[in-house]
């Protein structure tokens, strides 16, 4: 549980070489041969368990840069936790999960923490810090990384309000001051602080109202539009996964059982897919 | 009953001094890996120090006050009242102050310490910290640790002081002992053995306390009934080690001073 990843000697930046084992797959539905420049994610053949109970049976799973790959299922069908192997939070008992060619399955701490200085997270809840303003929060990863100075983060945290449609008066508040709205919009200013070739999401826009929803899943195709970066949204709201998706995967009792684009995923007759858009768009 | 049902107690139990002993050995470990974060240790300094001392200075108090009452009663009957005061100084700086800081520290920071991490853990916070490169371990649990190092003993000096004071007050009251004679028998009945064992066992006993509420904290499971579940856990986890720790140090205390 307390367990920290092996350390190596160095931190040599070269460590951050892509794995000589890497090798990108076509991403499934594309005829295109993969681009490893633009190839930043990939799971392969990724199995995690919890005792006896099977989370992840053999998954694969490519995102590349500028693309939204969304990942559909059920309550504990294994979603959230495609996201934390990814972040290097869980490793897989078997398989690897490749960040821009990095294995972050077996990797080093220290280049674990530059992985994941490279990937923004959006938490379910937000997960914003209580004790900070939403200022601080936001600045929190620029003042870990020491590389800028106070002024430059205050520009910067203002910038990225402004790219969520927030005030920079917003800044001074605390979480607990802000809307179910305002603090998805905080989490992901705070997620792009660092400028992150790659975002992944988390049930974005669970417990919002519809037009708040909406609000979210355009901020999320904005940030794809004008930053290219590579996102897997994780969600079982059907309406936000058609909005923001170019690629989907269903996920079911710890396997893809389905991947498409949103025409596929509309016109499919596989019955568990159909019975959860079905389910969903009636729930809507 | 199966043979798991029987083991399975065990089993849990030696998982959790496993895992306690790897965050332990991992907070040591940060004390000398930056990054430091040294304005969140000042902030812990004030929390379990400044903030406790109103809590600590009414159990000093009134510890020193009835330490006084009973032994007045009982040394006047062998006419050796003038002994009040070396044995509320040689009691409470000795055994009382470090062990009673201590259980009010505990059920006060101890507490608030659980419920603040579990909080941090449910909500995804500490998750939060880890997907932007930040070790959890350096930035809340080495600054609350360290804090408690620093601020026990202090308290525990308060406690005392305050617990003597509360003796004279007594002795004064009951025994119309003056002000030199009580002192004079207080720090005569002090050697340097009793100041060092009264200031290492609030030492040990700020770390016990820390670390203990900080573990609970992080391996918070099951939203807020499993922080409510953490804090519990925390107070009385610590508090039975903090009374079981001092009765292996003051054996050997008296082992090294021979008293």
């Amino acid at each position: 549980m307390f367990r920290r990843r092996n350390k190596r000697k160095s931190s040599d930046p070269r460590e951050l070489a892509p794995d000589p084992r890497w090798q990108p797959r076509p991403a499934s539905g594309r005829d295109r041969p993969p681009d490893p420049d633009n190839r930043m994610i990939d799971l392969e053949d990724v199995h995690l368990s919890f005792g006896d109970n099977t989370v992840l049976g053999g998954i694969w799973l490519e995102v590349d840069r500028g693309e939204t790959l969304v990942v559909m299922g059920g309550s504990g069908q294994g979603k959230s936790t495609i996201l934390r192997i990814i972040l290097g939070l869980l490793e897989p008992d078997s398989g690897r999960a490749y960040v821009h060619g990095v294995n972050v399955s077996h990797a080093a701490q220290e280049v674990l923490d530059e992985v994941r200085r490279q990937i923004g997270m959006v938490f379910q809840g937000g997960a914003l810090f209580d004790s900070l303003t939403v200022g601080d929060n936001l600045a929190f990863r620029l003042h870990e990384e020491k590389k800028h100075d106070e002024n430059e983060i205050d520009d910067l945290v203002v910038e990225k309000l402004s790219f969520v449609d927030l005030e920079p008066k917003v800044a001074n508040l605390m979480p607990a001051e802000l809307s179910g709205g305002m603090r998805k919009r905080v989490a992901l200013a705070r997620a792009i602080m660092g400028s992150p070739k790659i975002v992944l999401y988390d049930e974005p826009t669970t417990g919002l109202d519809p037009i708040t929803a909406e609000t979210i899943t355009a901020l999320i195709n904005k940030l794809r539009d004008t930053q290219s970066v590579a996102s897997i949204v994780v969600t079982h709201d059907i309406g936000a996964a058609l909005a923001v998706g170019d690629r989907f995967a269903m996920l079911k009792d710890g396997d893809i059982i389905f991947e498409g684009d949103a025409e596929e995923v509309l016109a499919t007759d596989n019955p568990d897919v159909r019975s959860f858009i079905d389910a969903r768009m009636a729930g809507a | 009953m199966t043979t798991a049902t029987l083991t399975r107690p065990i089993k849990t139990a030696l998982e959790e001094i496993q895992n306690l002993s790897i965050l332990t050995g991992r907070t040591v470990s940060a004390f000398v890996r930056p990054p430091f974060y040294w304005r969140d240790t000042w902030v812990q300094m004030d929390v379990i120090g400044v903030q406790s001392l109103v809590i600590v200075s009414l159990t000093g108090i009134f510890t020193g006050m009835v330490l006084a009452l009973q032994s007045a009663v009982q040394l006047s009957d062998f006419g050796a009242s003038l002994f009040v005061g070396q044995l509320v100084a040689a009691s409470v700086v000795r055994e009382l102050g470090p062990v009673l800081t201590a259980l009010m520290v505990a059920g006060r920071v101890g507490s608030g310490i659980a419920a603040e991490l579990g909080s941090m853990r449910v909500s995804e916070q500490i998750d939060a910290l880890e997907a932007m490169g930040t070790d959890p371990i350096k930035k809340l649990v080495k600054p609350r640790v360290q804090a408690g190092l620093v601020m026990l003993p202090a308290l525990t000096v308060i406690t005392d002081t305050i617990a003597i004071i509360g003796g004279q007050v007594i002795a004064w009251l009951t025994l119309n002992q003056g002000f030199s004679t009580y002192w004079n028998a207080a720090l005569n009945g002090l050697f340097f053995s009793d100041l060092f064992t009264g200031l290492a066992k609030p030492f040990v006993f700020g770390f016990i306390i820390t670390i203990v509420a900080c573990y609970m904290g992080l391996r918070t499971t099951g939203g807020t009934e499993g922080v409510g579940r953490s804090t519990t856990q925390a107070v009385v986890v610590a508090s039975v080690l903090v009374l079981a720790s001092d009765f292996f140090l003051t054996k050997l205390f008296i082992e090294i001073f021979g008293h």
